[in-house]
């Protein structure tokens, strides 16, 4: 086995040399919805694969399929470079469906696949030998739905703990105290399994051994657990564990109506509130058909950014802090507590933000607010300025971190890694360009790219977007328009029409999405949030191996985890 | 001897043994002070400021804290090295200073293999730690004391090449002779390269950041004290500092002129170099990001050592020949 970590640089140059898709230099093939129609065709029957209105579904292509087509199908478009996006569960009563979905990096072409039986007789194979990312959701529509997969190599309990004998996604699920098992038994089977594990070590007299990093770790970055397999400080293998924060969200926004919905996604994650509110009122909007004032489009995209700026801050802080240099943590902190105090004059909130609504905003952008955002820009562009030559140019930040987790295009799409963790292995995907909501498409900005697909290329990238966000509002402070932040036609009560919608935006980790199934009521049917840490997070498995715990540490960091993120 | 003069010598050795104890830990906590407002200050804040002036008295606190808090002790860590580990730890720091310099006449024992016993002593603190480690029965403990050891080790081999050059130029292991030697000139001006060598083996030799793999708080939770509490805590927590200051001592006498300044020669110079030495270890620890294991070792063995090696030969041409 190759040991990555301890020939670090050859590495970086290796790929860019060797990988064609590094160079930059083959042809884009665009395609369009009827092309990929049309190639389905012998594969699937053309009256199960319909070209769908994106502007009001947010998919391109709907597709029925039945077991025996879907791993053909999904051959097909891993064939294509499609990287998988989410596997959602869903229960209706007498059926029950799984929807695959997938998209493109160089253009938008969202292609879902529906497979719906009823639930006696459900069989699925596993798509986990061509996706490898597809792991994690299938486990998860296991957890949820007690739904099982075929030949997945690793049927078991994913978000909830394994003594549990309920799937709470189902819609006939009534939580009952007795249902939950005391939590002694969950301790006698930990303490089995760790007697298991350190019986066959004695008995072998392995040199290996097993840490579990985590749920409690400082630099973890919450209740995540990383179970290493070592060979004195090298991984072996990195299973991230994870579920230890799962709070529900999803079944959550079952049981309420759509506003009642709206404070959950910005504690999902708690770094990107206004983002995450976004999100899921665009969703709504976008199965309402609300449009919005044009004041109100402005100070989206305001705050969106600032949030951005705020997040990328304070990960810059801890990433730094992860390699054991403590001090930039409180200089990022400072500049992203003058964010917050801004944040608390427009929402009232410092964290978890609720500030968005179904056709506008809670309340308007006081005047002190813009005055203080044009302030705070040239102010956060000296201090970046500092911190790089402080920093980017450290010769030991280098070393640590220079062709550590080296993420390639091919596990970009198996994965579905999006955001700065996609950008940095060379793909300019960033949905406020693929698809852009909001005014993005207004504005002079770029996407930063770097071809390393290592941490530092991480590092950079990120940095670079905060240049990015900078840029995107100094254009739109100036020109944010008087008037109505509200729009005054949207209706306070309503009931959508019956169906399946997918809205996302860029969160400062990735492509953030809401697949919302509505049914024609005033509660969502099903709500599936698409978080781009699942995906960023579960990656590491590959990245991880063969490097040195303290490299895991960094990959970890540059990752960018939110672990409430990752289990919602 | 007469009786007389046994009684003499005790209550003189009673005396400096106890000056010896209160100055260690007196000295300690004006360690922990200054680390603690020296990183406030880099970093922007203004670090304690509540108990006493300045917060002055807030290590003080922070000491009966930790005094008075249970000692924990966990399952299935063998008790006995687990006990002895931290007061094996302190033991070496109360022994260096019996050397150590200050002014012409403030050196409890001026022995005639000074420089010897102050490295031979200041290796030993890696036993302490590899104890710790393994009695501790904890996979991050036994992690943080095999760094140690692989890193005390190897760094101690440059950091005596660099001092043996300075040595080889002076012709004496006692202390008060390599301070007087130099009276003129400091040795800092000869031996710059020497210089540097000591300094980066003496952070590496002291576990201080950027070489603190052996606690790494990010990768190994607390390294090999993960766990520790309470006083014996405190003891380790002690000894790195004192350990810092030692290393600044034995620089100050070894190459920046010990007592010697301008005006009046004396202990206050001493003490404001070694001062001057710690502040910068401690801007070091707040301003660089920690290096590797591996990174620290190719360090140690491909660049330090080799360029070490030159330097006492070079030393060595240059006395043969002048």
């Amino acid at each position: 086995m190759s040991f990555p970590g301890l020939t670090g640089e050859s590495n970086q140059i290796k790929l860019k040399e060797l990988d064609p898709r590094f160079r930059g230099d083959d042809n884009i093939v665009i395609m369009n919805a009827e092309e990929i129609k049309s190639e389905l065709n012998p594969i699937l029957h053309p009256e199960n694969v319909a070209v769908s209105d994106y502007s009001k579904t947010g998919f391109h292509i709907e597709a029925t399929v039945s077991p025996d087509q879907i791993l053909p199908v999904v051959r097909f478009l891993r064939k294509k470079e499609f990287f998988l996006e989410q596997i959602t569960g869903a229960d209706f009563k007498e059926t029950f469906q799984l929807s695959y979905q997938f998209n493109r990096f160089d253009q938008t072409l969202r292609v879902i696949l529906r497979l719906k039986q009823p639930w006696n007789e459900y069989q699925v194979p596993s798509i986990t030998s061509i996706y490898a990312g597809a792991n994690w959701f299938e486990r998860e529509v296991f957890d949820m739905y007690g739904i099982q997969i075929k030949n997945h190599p690793h049927l078991k309990r994913l978000l909830l703990p394994e003594f549990c004998n309920f799937h709470p996604l189902r819609k006939g699920f009534k939580f009952e105290g007795d249902s939950v098992q005391d939590v002694n038994r969950a301790w006698e089977l930990e303490q089995e399994a760790e007697q298991k594990i350190s019986s066959t070590v004695l008995e072998s007299h392995r040199r290996d051994y097993f840490v579990n990093m985590g749920p409690q770790h400082p630099s973890t970055h919450g209740v995540l657990r990383l179970l290493l397999h070592m060979d004195g400080e090298i991984i072996l293998e990195v299973d991230p564990v994870i579920g230890y924060a799962h709070r529900a969200d999803e079944k959550m926004g079952e049981n309420g109506n759509y506003l009642q919905f709206t404070p959950y996604p910005s504690r999902v994650d708690y770094l990107a509130g206004m983002i995450y509110n976004w999100g899921y009122v665009g969703t709504v909007e976008r199965a309402l058909g609300i449009e919005l004032t044009e004041r109100c489009k402005y100070i989206r995209v305001i705050v969106s950014e600032l949030q951005r700026l705020a997040s990328h801050l304070l990960w810059y802080g801890a990433f730094l802090m992860d390699l054991g240099n403590f001090t930039p943590f409180l200089y990022c902190f400072q500049d992203r507590e003058e964010i917050l105090d801004m944040f608390e004059l427009c929402d009232g909130s410092r964290l978890t933000y609720n500030y968005f609504r179904f056709g506008g905003q809670e309340r308007d952008l006081s005047p002190e607010f813009l005055d203080r955002a044009r302030k705070f820009i040239p102010m956060l562009k000296s201090h970046l300025k500092d911190y790089e030559q402080l920093v980017a140019k450290n010769i030991i930040f280098r070393k640590r971190t220079e062709g550590v987790g080296v993420i390639t295009k091919d596990l970009a799409i198996e994965y579905g890694v999006t955001g700065g963790a996609l950008r940095a292995c060379g793909i300019p995907y960033d949905v406020r360009k693929s698809e852009p909501y909001g005014i993005y498409d207004q504005f002079q900005w770029d996407v930063p790219t770097k071809t390393g697909g290592d941490a530092y290329s991480r590092f950079q990238v990120r940095v670079q977007e905060m240049w990015q966000s900078l840029r995107i509002l100094e254009q739109a402070l100036p020109k944010i328009p008087e008037g109505p932040y509200n729009n005054p036609q949207a209706p306070k009560r309503f009931k959508p029409n019956a169906g399946e919608y997918y809205f996302c935006v860029e969160s400062p980790r990735g492509q953030m999405g809401i697949y919302l199934i509505s049914d024609g009521t005033e509660n969502p049917y099903r709500i599936k949030m698409r978080t781009p840490c699942y995906n960023n997070l579960e990656v590491i498995s590959p990245i991880g191996k063969g490097h040195l715990l303290a490299d895991v540490v960094c990959i970890l960091g540059s990752l960018d985890i939110v672990v409430p993120d990752v289990d919602r | 001897m007469a009786f007389n003069e046994m009684i003499h010598e005790a209550i003189q050795i009673l005396i400096w043994a106890v000056g010896v104890i209160a100055f260690v830990t007196v000295n300690a906590l004006a360690l922990v002070y200054v680390e603690r407002k020296v990183s406030a200050h880099i970093q922007r804040r203004l670090g304690p400021m509540h108990v006493g002036p300045h917060g002055l008295l807030q290590t003080i606190a922070d000491a009966v804290k930790l005094v008075s808090k249970e000692q924990i002790i966990p399952k299935n860590v063998d008790k006995f090295l687990f006990l002895i580990a931290p007061i094996l730890a302190f033991f070496p720091v109360l022994v260096l200073f019996v050397v150590m310099p200050f002014a012409p006449n403030l050196i409890v024992r001026d022995l005639n293999i000074g420089v010897l016993y102050v490295f031979s002593f200041a290796s030993m603190e890696v036993i302490a730690i590899f104890m710790a480690g393994w009695s501790s029965n904890n996979k991050y403990s036994l992690l943080g004391a095999m760094r140690s050891v692989a890193q005390v080790i190897s760094y101690e081999v440059p950091l005596l090449l660099s001092v043996l050059s300075v040595i080889l130029m002076i012709g004496s292991l006692k202390m008060s002779e390599v301070v007087q030697y130099q009276d003129k000139i400091w040795v800092i001006v000869l031996q710059p390269i020497a210089f540097i060598i000591f300094m980066l083996g003496g952070i590496a030799d002291t576990n201080r950041a950027p070489f603190d793999i052996p606690e790494a708080e990010s990768e190994l939770v607390a390294g090999f004290h993960t766990e520790y509490s309470g006083m014996r805590f405190a003891l380790f927590f002690l000894a790195e500092y004192s350990n810092v200051f030692l290393v600044s001592c034995a620089a100050t006498a070894l190459f920046l002129g010990g007592w010697y300044g301008p005006f009046v020669n004396g202990v206050h110079w001493f003490l404001l170099k070694v001062y001057a030495l710690v502040f910068v270890i401690v801007w070091i620890r707040w301003t660089f990001p920690r290096l590797r294991p591996d990174q620290l070792m190719n360090f140690c063995w491909k660049i330090l050592t080799p360029i070490a090696i030159i330097n006492l030969l070079i030393t060595g041409l240059v006395l043969k020949l002048v």
